[in-house]
């Protein structure tokens, strides 16, 4: 790929210190993320991908490595990034409507009113809430509180959006229907995308690529290609038999993962590119 | 239910029990008056140590109270038998219809004796201007309770003087208080009484000439022991006997004063030795003097305090 | 229907109250408890004439003042203090240690220093109301979602705007249940406040009438600080059903 990288994580490691303990979260983490693209991050429970997120946003300081963002290493929440959290319902303003919601950040980035009322509407008709404006956030069901979250982080305009396991608390169908509107706003938007799940299949059908993380302290198992067509369909996608290889190679490495890997074992389903920057770690 | 009524019997004899003047077998009774936490009312304790009320078959305790009106309610509702008060609260009392009658005196005006420390209130201030009662005119007073003997006098004293009683504001404040308010400039006077006044001159504060009680009403009693109309009726033999007790009681002390003064530390044990020995003491009256209760029922009516004129018939005994 | 319901229920004791007392003070003849008829009477010719310039509206003002000066100072103070770890250890204990004095015993030491004017009485008032303000404050400022705190970080919200609409909204169910507990405290402190070297003000005119045996315009002060104290209750409501609508909604939701 010609293009810099939006994203580089660069050998990333993270330390949680507190009194006399100190526990190592992330071991070395090195990937970098091309503008537009659409990555997936999956691993077992506990790998450190919230940990890992947090210090992609700049909520969190590492240990070692940087982050670099559009060139620049990261301290601190940059402009042109915007996360989508996993508690849809904690990462709301309760005591605000759905409009004053998607329209704070916008306020904050001094935005001229008019404008501010013209990216409001698009973004809520971009997720489909075109008439709950006037709502509060409480009032929604889950999946519709996640799309007002979405339609914030997309009205903000974002060059990179984080996305930290989204849609694991809603149900099975509207969660489908998430991830389409994920795929559909990527692809409209050319927005790079960075999203985090515990679920396979979910990897597998959204991203391009996805990254296989090990148990804490976590290293990057496998990078693995995503060579599926760019038109995803719930039903036709996830029939592909390629589709289910990836998926049978993904639920391979994360079952490693589960056992302890650092590295990827010779393994005759493997496909995909093996993980180079590991060996520097051990 | 039975059982209930037996609670509530049980109650009320409890609570006939408790208000009810104890009779003991000798036929002694108990008795309760409520004085000031001032060195004057070590005489009541002289009174019991020689005898005067045992001989009348009376066991008396003594409570003290807070001053001024605080104690009437007291005596009204039957808590206590006796009580001392100052002729404009009694005065004020029997205007709204309170049943109050004066039993005997108590202190008298306090005028000090050449050489001591007089037990009357004043005004000290700090400003060297304030010389006279005139010159409170505009100024800031601190009074004990307002409504009261002490805004009473000096309005009085003002007027007298030739200025403008309503130029004066007042402020109530404990006598405590009081030394601190002045230093700070808070008020421009302080009307006080020992043992603040020997300390506050020495502080280089002054009285101010006029304003002793005496100026506005000559030889005003500042204390006045009374009773409720209720109690004269239903135990007149009781009142008689306090009050002959409280005579010889008078009688004794105005010529013992040494008796009294031993008895201060009883009442208020922390105040100073020295003040103790200096204090004058020799200021209770033996009988209750007419004309000084006409006088301050001419200035409550000329104040407004009160609506119909003074009860003086009504008050005294 | 539902609102004429819940009035009525609200209504209900109190009013039987007032009857038993209008009907068992009826012709009483005994001093201190004058009939209810006479307290009632006596409402409108003591305090709606000279007094309410000279006494209720001094009072009520130094009430409000001394309420809205504990408030400022007890959010900003207690959003501090929440928010801070480091902070919150260090003062802790002097925090509980200020919050067990009673504030009559400090009206000595106040009155050196900030005189005996209505300062003084506003001192008062704020040194009593200001911690229920801020130890409730700082419980909600920690309570404040991490996720919510997190994504007024990502979002890049300024000073001013995590001041307004993470913080101050975050906390504000906590900073509601502080600033009732102080209201109360508020009004006791007034009268309080005014037993001391006073000159004017309701508390003061209520003690004077007690002083000078006007027994019914005594018990018509006690009454009317009572009208005033349900008064200001009720209003308190209304603000915080606007103010807390959000919360009673997302509570009712869960």
């Amino acid at each position: 790929m010609t293009t810099a990288p939006v994203l580089a994580v660069d050998h990333v490691r993270k330390i949680y210190a507190g009194g006399d303990r100190r526990v190592e979260a992330v071991r070395d983490l090195h990937f970098e993320v091309t503008a537009g693209e659409l990555v997936c991050v999956v691993g077992p429970s506990g790998a450190g991908k919230t940990t890992l997120l947090r210090c992609i946003a700049g909520l969190l300081d590492v240990t070692g490595g940087e982050v670099r963002f559009e060139g620049a290493p990261i301290d601190g929440p940059p402009r042109g990034m915007a996360v989508v959290f996993q508690e849809y319902g904690r990462s709301l303003f309760p005591w605000m409507t759905v409009r004053a919601n998607v329209e704070l950040p916008l306020k904050e980035k001094r935005v001229p009113r008019e404008r501010r009322a013209v990216l409001v509407r698009d973004a809520l008709a971009t997720v489909g809430l075109d008439d709950v404006h006037d709502a509060y956030p409480w009032q929604l069901s889950g999946g519709m509180q996640q799309r007002v979250a979405i339609a914030r982080a997309v009205a903000y305009g974002p060059h990179v959006l984080l996305m930290d396991e989204p849609f694991a608390a809603v149900d099975a169908q509207t969660r489908a229907d998430l991830e389409d509107l994920v795929r559909a706003l990527w692809s409209r938007l050319g927005v790079t995308v960075l999203f985090v799940t515990h679920d396979i299949d979910e990897a597998v059908y959204l991203g391009q690529r996805v990254l296989v993380l090990s148990n804490s302290p976590t290293v990057v198992l496998e990078d693995v290609a995503v060579d599926l067509p760019a038109a995803r369909d719930q039903l036709s996608t996830r029939a592909l038999p390629r589709f289910a290889e990836l998926r049978a190679h993904v639920y391979g490495l994360v079952q490693q993962a589960k056992r302890g890997a650092r590295t990827v074992m010779a393994d005759p389903t493997a496909i995909g590119r093996p993980n180079v920057y590991e060996g520097r770690t051990t | 239910m039975r059982r209930i009524a037996v609670i509530v019997a049980v109650v009320v004899l409890a609570v006939t029990a408790a208000c009810g003047e104890g009779e003991d077998d000798d036929g002694v009774r108990d008795v309760t008056i409520g004085l000031l936490p001032a060195s004057v009312t070590a005489a009541i304790h002289v009174g019991i140590d020689q005898g005067f009320f045992e001989e009348e078959g009376l066991d008396l305790s003594v409570e003290t109270g807070q001053g001024g009106a605080a104690l009437l309610p007291a005596v009204s509702s039957g808590q206590m038998e006796f009580a001392s008060s100052t002729p404009v609260s009694l005065l004020l009392a029997r205007d709204r219809g309170l049943d109050v009658r004066v039993i005997a005196p108590w202190t008298g005006d306090g005028t000090a004796a050449e050489g001591t420390v007089a037990s009357a209130n004043v005004v000290l201030a700090a400003d060297p201007a304030i010389r006279g009662a005139a010159d409170l005119d505009g100024r800031t007073v601190a009074i004990n309770a307002l409504t009261s003997v002490g805004d009473l006098t000096i309005r009085e004293a003002v007027r007298q003087a030739g200025g403008d009683p309503d130029g004066v504001t007042f402020v109530e404040m404990g006598f405590a208080d009081m030394p601190a308010a002045l230093a700070q400039g808070n008020v421009d006077g302080v009307w006080t009484a020992e043992p603040f006044i020997s300390s506050l001159i020495a502080e280089g504060h002054h009285a101010v000439e006029g304003t002793n009680n005496s100026d506005a009403v000559p030889q005003m009693p500042t204390q006045l022991i009374f009773t409720s109309g209720g109690l004269i009726e239903s135990d007149p033999e009781l009142v008689a006997a306090m009050t002959r007790a409280l005579e010889k009681t008078l009688a004794y002390v105005g010529e013992h004063p040494d008796d009294v003064r031993a008895h201060v530390p009883t009442v208020l044990s922390e105040l100073d030795p020295d003040i103790v020995a200096r204090l004058d003491l020799d200021v209770y009256d033996t009988e209750v003097p007419r004309d000084p209760l006409v006088r301050v029922g001419e200035l409550l009516e000329l104040e407004g305090w009160i609506e119909n004129p003074a009860d003086i018939d009504g008050l005294l005994p | 229907m539902r609102l004429l319901r819940s009035t009525l229920t609200a209504a209900a004791l109190p009013v039987a109250l007032v009857t038993a007392w209008w009907l068992i003070s009826r012709g009483s003849q005994s001093f201190f408890w004058p009939p209810l008829s006479d307290i009632v009477a006596e409402l409108r010719p003591t305090w709606l004439g000279e007094r309410l310039r000279a006494d209720v509206v001094p009072s009520l003002l130094r009430l409000a003042t001394g309420y809205a000066l504990a408030l400022a100072a007890g959010i900003l103070a207690g959003l501090a203090i929440g928010l801070s770890a480091r902070l919150r250890q260090y003062c802790e204990p002097v925090l509980e240690f200020c919050r067990s004095i009673p504030p009559p015993v400090l009206i000595p030491i106040i009155m050196l220093f900030a005189g005996i004017g209505d300062q003084m009485k506003v001192i008062v008032i704020v040194s009593g109301c200001v911690w229920p303000v801020l130890l409730n404050t700082a419980e909600g400022a920690r309570a404040i979602d991490e996720v919510l705190r997190d994504t007024a970080r990502v979002y890049r919200l300024r000073p001013a705007a995590r001041f307004r609409h993470l913080l101050l909204r975050g906390a504000s169910p906590h900073i509601v249940t502080g600033a009732r507990q102080a209201l109360s405290i508020a009004i006791i402190l007034m009268v309080i406040s005014e037993m001391f070297a006073a000159s004017n003000g309701l508390g003061f005119a209520t003690v004077q009438f007690q002083r000078s045996f006007a027994i019914p315009q005594m018990w018509s002060g006690i009454l009317l600080l009572g009208v005033i104290g349900v008064t200001l209750a009720l209003a308190f409501k209304l603000v915080e059903n606007r103010v807390l609508a959000w919360y009673f909604g997302l509570r009712r939701h869960q």
